[in-house]
């Protein structure tokens, strides 16, 4: 059942999903339930036997379009409401041991313009207000299923994070003459140069001044596009140009598949002017300050939501730009 | 409080798909039902040699 319940002491919502305790967990590849399904071969989720790009509403969705009324009425302060949504995943490929890094651009360009469709499907309900879109790779950050995927929750609310980007862009406009946060930020990571990884002719990757993770990487449009589905084709080119790049340059820099989160910020869906305040970008959070060494979300992060990072910006970017150029070469 | 989702009034207002969604290149989008009652979309893009040389 997918319930929402509003804490009150941080004043967000939080979802609760119980039967996603039962998902798949690791099986062997030959029973990828993402797997085409072969000729004689086990159902999986895509009955053809053959595919490019699929989307699918998630087995085990944390969101659902047709969440009933909680059973649970919650009380004035904590109040419950039904964890109406949509969850998508997304198969980037057919090949089960394939990634994102070793892709085409063409194919990852495939996958930007589905992305940019989902962005503009799922919007438009009348109930989702935020559409997520995003990818965990690797076993270190828990993946289920190791075939190449990413996921969408469509969301009723604007999310926590996203929300305070928002306001923080919102209060920056008003009180500097309506400039874009995003594009100042920019434009300062241009300027100094330090931390600017790699860079195409509409989008730049930076490891941010305040970056959170030793190799976050922050991937902005230049143009200040809301969203994904604002982008041009020329745009979009770039943009899995760069990716490729980008992705390259990870698994170059301790030699294996590099684990992370990527998620992407952009306009929300509920209606509202976010012209100056959203501006599309994409997040990576790998987990690996070394090649053996995982950053936890320990206490500090965890109980008092303050970072402490191990490596300055200025000395990982340096060492991802050098394995972005070798990788790439 | 936030809006809560039973509240939530469906104002949204998008573009016009095709209008926002410059330089699409699928040449197939294909929804099916599956037998538990869940979508399950199709892109396929037409593009030449791209599923034998995926991956490379």
């Amino acid at each position: 059942l997918n319930q929402l319940r509003w804490d009150p002491t941080l004043k967000e919502w939080v979802a609760y999903a119980t039967h996603r305790q039962d998902r798949t967990f690791l099986p062997p590849a030959e029973y990828c339930p993402l797997c085409p399904t072969k000729p004689g071969g086990f159902p999986t989720e895509v009955p053809r036997e053959s595919y490019d790009i699929v989307v699918f509403e998630n087995k085990f969705p944390s969101l659902t379009p047709d969440a009933p009324e909680p059973e649970e009425p919650g009380g004035p302060l904590t109040p419950t409401a039904p964890g109406r949504g949509v969850c998508e995943v997304v198969l980037y490929s057919e090949e089960h041991a394939a990634t994102l890094a070793g892709m085409s651009e063409r194919r990852i360009r495939n996958l930007i313009e589905v992305w940019a469709d989902r962005y503009e499907e799922l919007g438009a309900l009348d109930y989702v207000e935020y559409v997520f879109i995003f990818e965990n790779k690797g076993e270190a950050i828990g993946v289920t299923l190791h075939h190449p995927h990413g996921q969408i929750y469509a969301y009723p609310f604007i999310p926590p994070r996203p929300k305070k980007e928002l306001q923080a862009a919102r209060t920056y406009r008003d009180e500097n003459e309506g400039r874009c946060l995003h594009c100042e930020i920019l434009s300062q990571e241009h300027e100094d140069g330090r931390r600017v990884v790699a860079k195409g002719e509409y989008f730049t990757a930076f490891i941010p001044f305040y970056a959170h993770f030793p190799y976050e990487v922050h991937v902005y449009a230049r143009r200040c596009a809301p969203s994904i589905a604002d982008l041009g084709a020329e745009e979009r080119w770039d943009l899995a140009r760069l990716l490729k790049r980008l992705l390259m340059g990870y698994d170059a820099l301790f030699g294996f598949s590099l684990p992370y989160v990527m998620v992407m910020h952009q306009a929300p869906t509920d209606g509202g002017n976010h012209e100056g305040t959203a501006h599309f970008h994409i997040e990576f959070y790998p987990p690996n300050r070394t090649a053996d060494k995982l950053k936890y979300l320990a206490g500090s992060v965890t109980g008092a939501g303050a970072f402490v990072v191990d490596a300055l910006p200025e000395e990982t970017a340096w060492t991802l730009r050098d394995a972005v150029e070798s990788a790439t070469q | 409080l936030d809006r809560s989702p039973e509240n939530h009034t469906g104002h949204n207002e998008h573009p016009e798909q095709g209008v926002a969604s410059e330089g699409k290149t699928w040449v197939k989008k294909e929804r099916e039902i599956k037998e538990d009652g869940r979508y399950l979309i199709y892109y396929d893009f037409d593009d030449e040699g791209e599923r034998e040389s995926r991956g490379s």
